[in-house]
């Protein structure tokens, strides 16, 4: 059974993937290469949403009867999560910003051939980072608490 | 340094003390059941607080309930 913890890196890791998905979808479209799964894609990711956000809810809503809700194992994984997303984070935003500056030096005509030569862009790349950092941290406390130690 | 793995007599001690739960002894310490349950299952070694309120709770001396074993 899983410990209270395990069970919200669960229903977190569902709602930032589901709101990464959503997120890219409505910027930049579905792509055509697949245009047939898009429903059920869709379909698949609303309902991990809801699962996640009733899931959170009822944790939420029955902390208090748990005696102990984070204990020092707890503690030392999401250390473990918050170590490799703080890395992915660092090297995404050390990423954008060379981009940025790369995009400065090139001018307007240069920049349309980089990933992230407008602003927009670089404000929705930020954006999916930001949820992704939390995927990565979320992910990694779920293998540190299914593995040996 | 080679590295080692600490084993313990965590789950032997519960049935020796009146079949005490996991549940219990996780109330005791202040730890959630999984944790216990991954102590005896070797799968997570406890901080040194933490070995020693167990201990506490079964009266023995720290050195009675985990072991240290070095791997080559």
């Amino acid at each position: 059974m899983m410990s209270r913890q395990e069970i919200l890196s669960w229903s977190s890791l569902g709602f930032s993937l589901s709101v990464v998905f959503f997120y890219i979808i409505f910027v930049f479209g579905w792509p055509e290469i697949i245009p047939d799964y898009s429903d059920r894609f869709t379909k698949v990711f609303l309902n991990v949403f809801w699962i996640a956000l009733a899931v959170e809810l009822i944790i939420g809503l029955t902390e208090h009867k748990s005696k102990v809700l984070k204990d020092e194992r707890d503690e030392k994984i999401e250390a473990y999560g918050h170590k490799y997303a703080y890395t992915f984070l660092s090297v995404s935003i050390v990423a954008i910003l060379f981009q940025i500056m790369l995009s400065n030096f090139l001018g307007p005509e240069g920049s349309q051939y980089l990933l992230l030569g407008s602003t927009s862009m670089i404000i929705h790349v930020l954006f999916i980072v930001l949820f992704a950092s939390s995927i990565v941290k979320r992910i990694t406390m779920i293998y540190h608490y299914k593995k040996e130690w | 340094m080679s590295k080692g793995q600490i084993n313990n007599q965590i789950r032997k001690l519960r049935f020796m003390q009146g079949e005490m739960t996991q549940a219990e002894l996780a109330d005791k310490v202040g730890v959630t059941r999984q944790t216990i349950n991954a102590l005896e299952a070797s799968k997570y070694s406890p901080s040194l607080e933490l070995a020693f309120k167990i201990a506490d709770v079964f009266s023995k001396p720290i050195s009675e309930v985990f072991f240290y074993q070095a791997t080559e």
